[in-house]
């Protein structure tokens, strides 16, 4: 057996579990299909709950990763064998050997165009939160014109919780995000109106539901409980939308310089056929038991970390890479110790653990209709 | 709380101007009441419209009441019964999860109404009740009917007056405190603060 472990994407998870491996003393190649390393993360600005700069995460990680071999600018065609044998074909055409291998293909931003009714990419005033983080980012939030905008609206849940594009999961991170770029572009543009269109506010973690409040109270955010019907553009640019105000249970119209649409996640299952994955009917992959062996494929010796498996923020997808190296460690520990022939036998009720599935998921899995 | 009509009867406060928001209520606000009056932490959860004793009497009840002002509502907060059925017990401050005390901002809401002068029923019999007291040092409750209501409340009132009377529960004549120079410095004191 080989002790090279493969890792297959280098977002935050990938390169927290490679890091770790390596602490571990496993060789580990990192295979990024980008020519840089980091993710989504790495073009983001700053980070909740505590505004750490998302490059500082990306350097820190980076710094883990001595005498791991990266292979930048490409994907993996090919699994073949068994574990702890895996043979990985790169789209270079390389063959690499693996006793385990990791995925962590994290998740694709949700494509707000399929949201018609808001907008984005009819109007030039309707952006993604991404756009607008790449705008904070260089200090420079405009509208189309380029004026600094005076009213803004957020739109929480954008292709999450919404079966209309078939996702109906909740991203977790966006309402979190939506509390933080407010005040990010409260503390640049101080005398913005700004206004957060929700349907609940899911602000769970540590020090989450403290910046919500700071948000409110010490920004003046105004928070307004409904969920956008549509966007319609004026003759100035500025965007007409229609929603119902929830609290006082009447329909309301608001016009706003700016549209700022939170947009959620998507599963990444790029590799679902290749690594013989499977994927659950949110379209992430499905992992040995939801609750004990959340970081297991059902593919003996193919584990998964991070936003592959779901939505996860980027603390959770650090420890849940972390996590995933130590399972990875443990497993390939299990055949030095039985010199290979080792009785795996306590990993086998895996098998009857997938086959009860999510019990939420009243549909089968399939494709998205888009 | 009377519904604004246009012709042939048809409502016109049937859908929320979100245009119209802003933030200047809140702050006037919070400049009359003091931090005690900081209500941008509010996240409508009803617990003050839950516990609240006069809730059910109210048209505009304290979580919308907050909101309103949140949103820079003026009218309808002024014209709101909220104000004046709020009977300060602090229920809804001692219960509020984000110490939002709705009870300072109503007292905040309600100064911002007299000095703008607002004039209705509840703060006229305010005013004149502080009048008597200012000039008594206690009340007269046969004076402050006169004053409230007329001759007609004072002939109205009369049998229970006559009644109580009889159970040495009300004097026929005017009360004094002992030491009415007294009280009037101790009250120019607290009115100075």
């Amino acid at each position: 057996m080989n002790k090279n472990i493969v890792v297959i994407g280098g977002g935050v998870a990938g390169m927290a579990a490679a890091g770790k491996l390596r602490e571990f003393g496993y060789e580990v190649t990192l295979i990024e299909k980008e020519k840089e390393l980091g993710g989504n993360v790495k073009n983001w600005y700053k980070v909740f709950p505590d505004f750490t700069d998302a490059a500082e995460i990306i350097n820190k990680l980076k710094g883990e990763l001595k005498g791991i071999r990266v292979i930048n600018n490409a994907t993996v065609t090919q699994i073949n064998g068994v574990a702890p044998n895996f043979e990985v074909i790169t789209s270079t055409g390389e063959k690499i050997d693996a006793a385990s291998i990791l995925v962590a293909t994290g998740f694709k931003p949700f494509n707000a165009a399929l949201k018609e009714e808001y907008g984005y990419g009819i109007y030039n005033n309707s952006i993604t939160s991404i756009e607008l983080d790449a705008m904070l980012k260089q200090h420079q939030v405009q509208t189309a014109s380029g004026k600094p905008p005076q009213k803004i609206a957020m739109i929480h849940c954008v292709g999450s919780r919404d079966q209309q594009v078939n996702n109906n999961y909740c991203s977790r991170v966006c309402c979190t995000n939506t509390v933080k770029v407010a005040i990010e572009i409260k503390e640049q543009i101080p005398d913005c109106e700004i206004y957060c269109l929700y349907m609940d506010i899911r602000v769970f973690g540590r020090g989450y539901e403290e910046l919500y409040r700071t948000s409110q109270e010490k920004f003046g955010v105004q928070f307004i409980r409904g969920r956008l019907s549509e966007a319609g553009e004026k003759t100035d640019g500025s965007l007409l939308l229609r929603l119902e105000d929830t609290l006082t249970a009447k329909p309301m119209r608001l016009t706003v310089d700016m549209l700022v649409l939170m947009v959620g996640m998507v599963g990444n299952t790029e590799l679902a056929e290749i690594a013989d994955l499977k994927v659950g009917c949110d379209r992430f992959y499905t992992t040995a038991h939801e609750q004990y062996s959340n970081n297991n494929s059902e593919k003996k010796g193919i584990f998964l970390a991070g936003t592959a498996t779901g939505p996860k923020a980027i603390m959770e997808s650090i420890t849940d890479g972390r996590s995933a190296a130590a399972e990875i460690a443990a497993f390939l520990h299990s055949f030095t110790l039985e010199n290979m022939s080792c009785d795996l036998s306590f990993r086998q009720p895996f098998a009857s653990m997938i086959a009860g599935g999510n019990q939420f998921c009243n549909t089968p899995p399939q494709p998205s209709p888009y | 709380m009377v519904k604004k009509k246009c012709f042939f009867g048809i409502k016109t406060d049937r859908q929320v101007d979100g245009d119209k928001m802003n933030a200047k209520l809140s702050q006037e606000v919070l400049a009359q009441g003091g931090e005690n009056a900081a209500i941008n932490a509010c996240m409508q959860c009803g617990t003050c419209s839950g516990g609240c004793p006069n809730a059910e009497r109210m048209d505009l009840l304290p979580r919308s009441l907050v909101l309103m002002v949140q949103r820079g509502e003026w009218e309808k907060v002024l014209k709101s019964q909220t104000l004046w059925l709020c009977s300060s017990c602090h229920t809804c401050t001692s219960r509020c999860p984000r110490g939002v005390r709705p009870t300072d901002v109503i007292e905040a809401v309600k100064a911002i109404a007299i000095r703008e002068g607002i004039k209705n029923d509840s703060v006229r019999f305010n005013q004149i009740f502080v009048e008597l007291i200012e000039k008594r040092g206690i009340l007269f409750e046969p004076e402050l009917m006169l004053k409230y209501g007329g001759l007609k409340a004072l002939v109205d009132q009369a049998e229970l007056g006559i009644k109580l009377t009889l159970k040495g529960k009300l004097s026929p004549f005017p009360p004094k405190v002992k030491e009415p120079k007294k009280f009037s410095e101790a009250l120019t004191k607290a009115v100075k603060k």
